[in-house]
């Protein structure tokens, strides 16, 4: 008898064991209720696919978090980007504000006020309804103030700023000119926001930013732990409980390994038969250590999209009948490399200048920057180390950016002898085909740069032989990155520097940590306080005035003067532009690459035969 | 006890030491005359030249003759030989000025092709149309002179506290041991490595040469002090020691005059052994990027340029050349110091 009830007790844990195991296995635990399709729904002109299909694709690098507030490198913003949706988006074609989770917005008389209409009916991805509230929840994280637990009074810090409970780089961008925007649900699908004052750049950078859900986070709001919650350990843990808006949602995380992505049953878009998208079911984005081997993968056949190297491209080529690819030229990136020498006048805490003062002064006379400038041989950097695939950079702005582009700039061809001309004018003499300024001092200086790039060490070695055709000597400093950037942003203990911007938003006014004097990016003299020269006074008002306009002409008249400023003093020598070049697997349908949106900005849409 | 010059005498007559000793002769022999060798200077870019393949040589018109080629596919660096164009090398031409072994300014070199339309890369040219040949060339100091510098700071120092100790042996002994044992619990790869971040941003990237062979030499003395202590220890018993003290003379001298002629045969073999984990520490240091830089010349440093992955896909073999230039030295390194063993330890050669 007892012999017998044990064996059913057995039999009866096998079974509890085999269902266990069936609800470990990914996607059988999610619980997602799938919500009716919007009112609202986007219908997308693409035409009909077949659902089903895989997209396996590789990042380089691994993330760090998966909180919104905390992200910082791009591999965490392209999780959360797939994740997490935004009021507005941008055109791929145009570049102009599209709707996203709102339908259309007005905007008041005064510039002021802008009213957002969402969708109706949308729902997050675990099927809990999405309103005028997350939006709310979602501005409340970035200005919620630190409170004294007894008296209620906003915590100062110490230059007596209100200190910020959840201190993200939101409460910072989103900040205009220090005061905040106000932000109010006039219903349950209506939500208007209040700029303090004429913010021109304010529908999209307000209207970009990711919305959270308040169900799901707001307990952790009231308690203190938002910078806690959707960490690494909730995404390997429990993935169903970072939901989002936008096409997917996580199904499982392994560290250094890779990321699975399933298609949110409750997104907003639908195709012309009113079936909702995406088609993809599943999305596979492998961890692999660095863009070559990412590269690799994909010239294998391995992947489905792909970022190339220009330096790549040429073999990456080789692959495509064989695997069945394409690789696309995208023409001109918004990466930009430049050098700047030191600028910054200040001494450290012992008293020794930063930038010895004799070569202070040759950095700061604008002809000696401009005769550098013209003693680089761009074109050569262009031919020999990229393989032409990339351009010649006059300024600051990329040639991508088309309308915000100013061809008109003073430009500096390659012209040694007009460089020498520059450096004798300046009082400088050659003895023995060698540089010396007017004290009869050698010229020359160290130029730092990142060691792991490899093209930028090339870019350094050409820079060098360019300067010793000038008579300098260039001693070239390699780096790893975090060392130049303590070196830059707060030790300033060198001399000249190379490195490369890249990305960026849309909007000029997002360069204005570069740009305007105070900025923290402003490279060659970070952090002024009174700018130190007249014309980084004209740009900071120039910027200023670029915030606070809307008018697209007058604001493109400031922008061009400020890259004519730039040109003509040369703070940053900007050398070329690598250009961007894609990859995608033929087998994917509705494909339409654009230059603005990339490959993948149709993602929704795309479709292919599911694999056997 | 034989004279050095007996032993290299003997090494000489047997064929692996004639081939690996030779061969080691030519590579310091091309280290010493590096300028006049190479057909271009260490950093003379050509960015029009960029990965250009080895240009192949031709006779024609009474004289050597260098293909000419064409930039077909500059996407690929694709270059094709044109037929019947060609230009004239010149033995003995002129090129960059140089002071020959430091004392005669000169512009001659060996073999070039002096025509400004030309282009002479016997081993190609790399990332930015630098001559890869001339770059080997001019690295071999590097890589070269670092193994005979290291071991002469190994050595000294090995002997000094290997000697001394193993002479005076008791508290002194005990102590240097110590000292001996905690230098060889360091791991040398992290400290290298350390040191390496630690001082990069006080050094230009040429005096890293010396950093780094001071570094690598510090470390690796402590093993060759342990086996000379042990030797110094058996010598010090010998009847003509105790003579020598008897007759009143001073540590050092005994030291210098009747333990190291004992000890050189020891020495020579344990440096011809040693010198290449100095090569080839080099070239691990330089290809980890922690070593010689950019744009000085190494060969580790060139063998790490063509760690790019499209070096392999675009089939630049040519970039991987120093990596043979490594390999013959090891190689005839490790075969001489055999020899060598052999020479002045005829039990061995016996069995």
């Amino acid at each position: 008898m007892i012999d017998f009830k044990a064996k059913v007790c057995g039999l009866m844990l096998a079974v509890l064991l085999l269902v266990a195991g069936c609800g470990k296995r990914p996607g059988a635990e999610r619980s997602f209720q799938e919500a009716p399709i919007p009112v609202d729904a986007e219908v997308v002109d693409f035409p009909q696919g077949n659902f089903g299909g895989r997209i396996v694709e590789t990042m380089a690098g691994d993330i760090a978090t998966l909180n919104p507030l905390l992200i910082e490198s791009v591999a965490g913003s392209t999780v959360m980007g797939r994740i997490l949706d935004s009021l507005v988006t941008l055109d791929p074609e145009t570049g102009e504000v599209i709707p996203g989770l709102a339908k259309s917005w007005e905007i008041s008389e005064d510039n002021l006020e802008y009213t957002f209409h969402l969708r109706r009916g949308v729902h997050w991805s675990d099927g809990e309804p999405f309103t005028a509230a997350d939006v709310l929840f979602t501005w409340k994280t970035f200005f919620a103030k630190e409170r004294d637990g007894a008296t209620g009074v906003v915590v100062a810090d110490a230059e007596g700023r209100p200190k910020y409970r959840y201190p993200s780089r939101s409460t910072f961008t989103q900040l205009i000119n220090g005061k905040e925007p106000r932000v109010e649900a006039l219903d349950a699908h209506t939500v208007r926001f209040t700029t303090p004052e004429v913010y021109a750049p304010f529908l999209l950078f307000g209207g970009g930013e990711e919305i959270l859900p308040e169900h799901i986070l707001g307990s952790a709001f009231e308690n203190g732990t938002l910078l806690e919650a959707w960490n690494l350990e909730t995404a390997i843990q429990r993935p169903e409980a970072i939901v989002g808006l936008n096409m997917f949602v996580l199904e499982s995380y392994r560290p250094g390994e890779r990321l699975v992505f399933a298609r949110n049953p409750n997104y907003w878009k639908v195709n012309p038969a009113g079936e909702r998208l995406p088609y993809v079911e599943r999305l596979i984005t492998k961890i692999v250590p660095d863009a070559n081997s990412s590269n690799v993968a994909f010239a294998q056949g391995k992947t489905d999209f792909e970022g190339i190297g220009p330096d790549n491209v040429a073999w990456v080529k080789r692959g495509e009948e064989r695997h069945d690819y394409t690789v696309l030229d995208m023409g001109p990136s918004n990466t930009t490399n430049f050098v700047w020498f030191n600028l910054n006048p200040g001494k450290d805490e012992n008293g020794k200048a930063y930038v010895a003062p004799h070569k202070l002064e040759w950095f700061q006379d604008k002809r000696f920057r401009q005769a550098v400038s013209y003693g680089i041989n761009r074109e050569g950097i262009v031919r020999g180390v990229f393989f032409g695939r990339a351009q010649v950079l006059h300024g600051y702005v990329s040639p991508k950016r088309k309308f915000w582009y100013n061809d008109a700039i003073r430009k500096y061809p390659y012209d040694p002898e007009r460089s020498k001309a520059l450096f004798l004018e300046m009082g400088f003499r050659y003895v023995n085909e060698r540089l010396h300024d007017a004290e009869g001092r050698p010229v020359g200086f160290t130029l730092m740069t990142n060691s792991s790039n490899g093209l930028r060490v090339e870019m350094a070695t050409v820079f060098k032989e360019n300067m010793a055709d000038l008579g300098i000597e260039v001693e070239l400093q390699f780096l790893d990155f975090n060392t130049i950037i303590t070196k830059t942003s707060s030790s300033f203990d060198y001399e000249a520097c190379m490195l490369g911007l890249g990305g960026g938003a849309p909007d000029p006014y997002a360069g204005k940590d570069i740009l305007m004097s105070g900025g923290r990016l402003h490279q060659w003299h970070p952090q002024q306080v009174e700018p130190a020269t007249e014309w980084e006074a004209r740009i900071d008002a120039l910027m200023l005035e670029l915030g606070r306009h809307t008018d697209v002409e007058k604001r493109k008249a400031f922008y061009f003067e400020v890259q004519e400023i730039l040109a003509e003093q040369q703070p940053m020598i900007f050398l070329v532009s690598a250009k961007d070049y894609v990859g995608h697997r033929n087998r994917w349908q509705n494909l339409q690459p654009t230059l603005l949106g990339g490959l993948t900005w149709n993602m929704e849409s795309l479709w292919t035969e599911p694999e056997p | 006890m034989t004279g050095l010059g007996d032993i290299f005498k003997a090494s000489f007559r047997r064929p692996l030491g004639a081939l690996s000793g030779g061969l080691l002769l030519a590579l310091y022999m091309i280290a010493i005359f590096a300028d006049l060798i190479a057909p271009a200077a260490t950093n003379e870019q050509d960015l029009d030249r960029t990965y250009h393949p080895p240009t192949k040589i031709i006779w024609g018109e009474g004289g050597l003759r260098v293909q000419a080629y064409d930039l077909t596919d500059p996407s690929t660096a694709g270059y094709e030989a044109v037929p019947g164009k060609s230009y004239a090398l010149k033995v003995l031409g002129r090129g960059f000025e140089y002071r020959l072994l430091g004392i005669f300014k000169t512009n001659r070199h060996l073999l070039v092709c002096d025509d400004p339309e030309g282009a002479f890369y016997l081993l190609g040219s790399d990332s930015t149309g630098r001559d890869v040949f001339s770059r080997l060339v001019f690295g071999s100091r590097v890589s070269l002179f670092i193994g005979l510098l290291g071991i002469t700071i190994t050595m000294v120092l090995g002997f000094l506290v290997g000697g001394l100790s193993g002479y005076f042996g008791g508290r002194t002994d005990f102590v240097a041991m110590r000292i001996v044992e905690f230098m060889m619990a360091v791991p040398g790869l992290y400290l290298l490595l350390a040191l390496r971040a630690a001082l990069a941003p006080h050094f230009a990237s040429d005096q890293m040469f010396f950093v780094i062979v001071i570094i690598l030499a510090f470390i690796g003395w402590a093993g060759t002090a342990r086996i000379l202590r042990g030797m110094a220890l058996s010598i010090r018993q010998q009847a003509f020691v105790m003579a020598a003290e008897s007759m009143g003379q001073g540590p050092l001298t005994i030291l210098r005059k009747h333990v190291l002629p004992n000890l050189l045969s020891y020495l020579l073999v344990a440096a011809t052994l040693s010198i290449p984990g100095y090569v080839l520490g080099e070239a691990a240091l330089s290809f980890l990027g922690l070593g010689i830089q950019e744009p000085s010349a190494s060969w580790g440093l060139m063998l790490s340029e063509a760690q790019n992955v499209k070096v392999f896909y675009l089939n630049f073999w040519w970039l991987l050349t120093p990596g043979l230039a490594i390999f013959l030295t090891v190689i005839a390194y490790n075969v001489f110091g055999d020899v060598l063993r052999d020479v002045v330890d005829p039990r061995s050669q016996k069995r």
